[in-house]
């Protein structure tokens, strides 16, 4: 049986191989994509298409593999049914592959596409397509590169910043009210020579006040937090206390990597000073308790 | 389908040798290596006029030095890909984008050249 993991992306859930990860992503929110791939290829592109009504999906099949017909070359094609999902199977270009389309509830238009190696897994296809869900949760939940994010629904993907042993997320509103950033860091040994409330210290935007850091046991993780203020993101910034920054950093000591998660949002917004560790970021299993400073 | 199809799996079974000319030396975590120049930059006629050395010399860190040791001529770019993975705790493509830099690098520099298996 193949393990599998949960991948979150842009409210579309899908369970994929463990050894598969995302090589390829757009941040885009109406349309977009995210390819997955084994050690050895690609082998999964899965991508979104905001409609304003459902498409012919029988129609639209036998367009795309007039397309294909004419661009490449194209033999043994064949349509087939996954429950909800449907599309064909064809070798393009000397490459097996599946294509399916789904149309979602939320009114998006799913299509994905995969390569075979050698010969086609039809388990595997129904596994993957079975686990396919769109979610809608309180907040924004995204599960990729081993972070595990329930941001705020108003706030949108700015950056995503993904390089070998580190991964970075930040969302931001559309009006600079509210910042939220999301980190997972490896290679420890190599260049954290600080202990980690020192290092969370140092991450603290400019203008960052009345500080208080604690430090909280939950489970097997020693979480360290920062609770501050800060004047307003854009002008006039004339309270020093107009927002509260908030922050916590931690090593997750499965995997390893320091995990940190940081937010500013105003201050006249009522909250319990509860940990973001497990509430806005989780690393595992250990961190699905919320913990309270 | 945008996600490019071709497979990296041949340049994974690669085997990478270390230059046996190179001379090694320890330095800070990791390792500084000798090479000796592949060509002299300074054109023929100034030479008598620029002194340049024949060698060059490469610090290489603390995960390069590890790179450079598992290129002995018996392990493939992928062992040493899951090497490196399993010693710094990095998925496998994490590890396979660092380990393929410094290989990159290393080539350029003629530290190491790579080898391909006929079958």
């Amino acid at each position: 049986m193949t393990k599998t993991k949960d991948i979150i992306w842009r409210e579309l859930a899908i369970s994929v191989p463990s050894e598969w990860e995302i090589l390829q992503f757009s941040k885009k929110e109406e349309n977009g994509f995210v390819a997955f791939a084994d050690r050895y290829q690609f082998r999964l592109e899965l991508r979104w298409n905001q409609l304003p009504k459902k498409p012919n999906l029988e129609h639209m099949i036998q367009d795309n593999l007039a397309r294909i017909r004419k661009k490449s070359t194209l033999t043994g094609d064949r349509l087939v049914n996954y429950k909800n999902w449907q599309g064909f199977q064809a070798t393009i270009n000397q490459e097996l592959r599946t294509h399916l389309v789904y149309w979602t509830d939320d009114q998006r238009l799913i299509e994905t596409t995969f390569i075979w190696p050698d010969k086609v897994d039809k388990g595997l296809i129904k596994k993957l397509t079975n686990s396919f869900r769109t979610v809608d949760e309180e907040h924004q939940h995204w599960k990729a590169f081993g972070l595990d994010i329930n941001t705020q629904k108003d706030l949108f993907l700015d950056s995503c910043k993904i390089q070998p042993g580190s991964a970075k997320f930040l969302f931001q509103d559309k009006k600079q009210l509210q910042l939220e950033i999301y980190e997972r860091i490896g290679l420890l040994d190599q260049w954290l020579k600080k202990p980690v409330n020192e290092w969370l210290k140092l991450q603290e935007p400019n203008g960052v006040n009345n500080q208080i850091y604690k430090e909280t046991a939950i489970g097997n993780h020693r979480v360290f937090s920062v609770r501050g203020f800060i004047s307003a993101m854009s002008f006039p910034k004339w309270s020093k206390k107009k927002n509260r920054y908030w922050a916590d950093a931690w090593i997750c000591p499965e995997d390893k990597r320091l995990y940190h998660v940081s937010r500013i949002f105003s201050a006249k917004e009522k909250v319990k000073d509860e940990l973001l560790f497990g509430q806005y970021l989780r690393c595992c299993e250990t961190a699905s308790v919320k913990g309270t400073i | 389908m945008e996600a490019e199809s071709n497979s990296w799996k041949e340049m994974l079974l690669a085997i990478p040798f270390r230059n046996e000319a190179a001379d090694v030396e320890p330095e800070n975590n990791g390792i500084r290596v000798t090479v000796f120049a592949k060509e002299n930059p300074v054109p023929l006629l100034l030479r008598w006029l620029i002194k340049t050395s024949d060698r060059k010399y490469y610090s290489i860190d603390e995960l390069g030095k590890y790179v450079w040791e598992q290129c002995n001529g018996n392990n493939s770019v992928e062992t040493i890909v899951d090497d490196f993975a399993n010693k710094y705790c990095l998925s496998f493509h994490e590890a396979r984008v660092s380990v393929c830099e410094y290989l990159k690098v290393m080539i350029q520099k003629g530290v190491i050249a790579i080898g391909m298996d006929k079958n």
